[in-house]
């Protein structure tokens, strides 16, 4: 029951981070892998502020968002203006060098040794203490991203991100500032991942560098395809359907050492399969504009 | 004494700088005609890496026999990935970004099938020992090793050169990169180009990954870092470009080892990723190439 608490926990913070990165890819088209990094910027925020400076929890995921933001601001200031294909690089490139900071930066991250007991969170008095509580938490945290995320996306606002993935040149030329436009989601998108890392670090109440790899990335980035990019009750759906499935292989006996390999095999193939047979995902992205059909 | 340092740091990125070279030219014979972003070369990368461990220590091979078998494999795997992975995306009239998802999922199974058959513990290639005694000269030493390094990497990047001008072939990859649909018009098979472009760009990988194996061993997780530097080379050097692409290789192996003098080897990567940075900020066309900015038809 606990562990069932504990599969209901994950999804909610890869929710969280799926949305996150949604923004981005689904609804800019700003393909990015480095969504790993802004999630271990918020973890290894919280995780340092809540066990060595004993900050309130939501004080660090201020924190978090904050340095998230300020990071994302200068990566995609020198770098967004690249075309689609070759900003995957600059954010491939940057997701490696945050890796290495958080693994070599050993006096701020531990390095390889990881920030342990990592405490609950607590506000206004009340501590987030237990499985359950902690669910309750974590899917409250959802429910307010999903609610900013689809009114970001209606707003006209979104419609513009929207136009930007369809033809950048052409949202240029009615006036729009592509790159503020692209600028400012990627920072709202970092910073959200941010949040999805904090409570990563609470969930699991332990982490260390080899989280934040790029192969977490690209695990966001399936979770995204799978769902539908651009539809962000996708992005929950997917979350829900990549974590709890390999989630099963548990209950057979199979060796840790080739269960974990399996469960990635699957995902990297239902991320093909996906964009052979389904490439706007599960739950495809809907189009509530009449001017917007496609 | 520093100018000697200096000079053995120089001499050393060179080296390096050659199979950067070569990471790079790999790269590129894959992305330019194709214009796929091939992550897979990294898993492409590492798994020539086991091959040659596989041939040349667990079943004793000799060493020139196990690179060129690792480098046929290697080839055969990058056919495949266009056979089985993107030829369908492609015959749906799917983008680059569908393409690159893809490669990122096929990327995903590769490196655990890595972990499936050779486990994650790190591996070396033992070379014979008189590769590896240094020869003094002057205040500086070389290795046997550097030398084959140099004159291989050298051979290689001389071949392609040649290969891309005056064959063919060669004639027909630099047809279907610069107008796919020209070049499928006047006659030329672009399918069979982009098989030959894939087989050549992945058992060049292998040579490159062969040379780097044997100098700093083996493990799943090294083919990041080369498709970093192939890609980085490849940006810098001006994409389409073989000879920039080379020539941004060589740029990024002294850049890191001269780095090495001030910065500790852990940033090496960082290093890497700066040299991207500031050529995106102020020469965004690379050294020979197209502009890679936004609003280009």
């Amino acid at each position: 029951m606990i562990y069932f608490v504990y599969v209901i926990s994950l999804i909610a913070v890869y929710g969280v981070l799926t949305i996150s990165l949604n923004l981005s890819v689904g609804y800019t088209g700003i393909l990015s892998v480095a969504q790993a990094a802004f999630m271990g910027i918020g973890a290894y925020s919280a995780a340092i502020l809540l066990t060595q400076y004993g900050f309130n929890f939501f004080s660090t995921l201020l924190v978090g968002m904050a340095a998230a933001g300020l990071v994302s601001w200068g990566l995609a200031w020198a770098t967004l203006r690249l075309k689609g294909d070759y900003y995957v690089i600059a954010s491939f490139g940057f997701q490696i060098i945050i890796y290495n900071i958080f693994l070599n930066w050993i006096g701020l991250t531990r390095g390889p040794f990881g920030i342990r007991q990592i405490p609950a969170p607590r506000a206004f008095g009340f501590a987030f203490l237990g499985p359950v509580k902690y669910a309750l938490f974590t899917l409250g945290v959802l429910a307010v991203c999903l609610w900013v995320a689809r009114r970001v996306g209606e707003s006209p606002y979104g419609k513009v991100l929207r136009a930007i993935r369809e033809d950048e040149a052409a949202a240029a030329s009615i006036g729009k500032n592509v790159s503020r436009y692209k600028i400012s989601i990627f920072m709202v998108s970092a910073m959200l991942a941010s949040v999805g890392g904090a409570l990563y670090a609470c969930l699991i109440t332990y982490i260390d560098p080899f989280t934040f790899t790029i192969h977490e990335s690209i695990f966001i980035l399936a979770l995204v395809i799978i769902g539908g990019s651009g539809n962000v009750y996708g992005s929950v759906i997917g979350a829900a359907v990549l974590i709890s499935i390999p989630e099963v292989l548990r209950f057979f006996d199979v060796p840790t050492t080739v269960a974990s390999p399996i469960r990635e095999v699957l995902y990297g193939a239902l991320m093909i399969i996906f964009l052979r047979l389904r490439p706007r995902g599960l739950l495809p992205e809907r189009i509530t504009s009449g001017a917007m059909h496609r | 004494m520093a100018f000697w340092l200096f000079l053995q740091l120089l001499i050393n990125g060179i080296i390096v700088g050659s199979l950067y070279a070569l990471l790079g030219i790999s790269f590129t014979a894959i992305f330019a005609p194709t214009r796929i972003f091939h992550f897979m070369h990294a898993s492409v990368y590492v798994f020539s890496g086991y091959f040659l461990y596989q041939f040349a220590m667990r079943w004793g091979w000799p060493l020139p026999v196990s690179i060129l078998v690792a480098m046929l494999l290697a080839g055969m795997m990058g056919v495949l990935a266009e056979r089985v992975i993107y030829s369908p995306l492609r015959r749906m009239g799917a983008g680059s970004m569908e393409m690159l998802l893809s490669s990122f999922g096929g990327y995903v199974i590769l490196q655990n099938m890595i972990l499936l058959i050779w486990k994650s513990d790190p591996r070396t290639v033992k070379i014979p020992e008189f590769l590896k005694n240094g020869i003094p000269v002057g205040l500086l030493t070389f290795t046997p090793m550097d030398i084959i390094t140099i004159i291989t990497s050298g051979a290689a990047l001389l071949g392609i050169a040649l290969f891309m001008r005056h064959t063919k072939v060669g004639k027909a990859m630099r047809a279907v990169e610069n107008d796919p649909m020209g070049a499928t018009i006047i006659g030329i098979p672009t399918e069979r180009v982009r098989f030959v472009s894939f087989f050549l760009g992945s058992a060049l990988v292998a040579v490159a990954a062969a040379f780097i194996v044997m100098d700093k061993g083996l493990e799943p997780t090294i083919g990041i870092n080369a498709v970093l530097v192939a890609t980085v080379a490849m940006i810098v050097g001006g994409v389409g470009s073989y000879s920039g692409a080379a020539l941004a290789g060589l740029m990024i192996g002294i850049a890191e080892n001269v780095g090495i003098w001030q910065i500790p080897s852990e940033w090496k990567n960082t290093i890497t990723f700066c040299v991207l940075v500031l050529f995106i900020l102020f020469r965004p066309r690379g050294f020979f190439g197209h502009r890679m900015t936004r609003y280009e038809g």
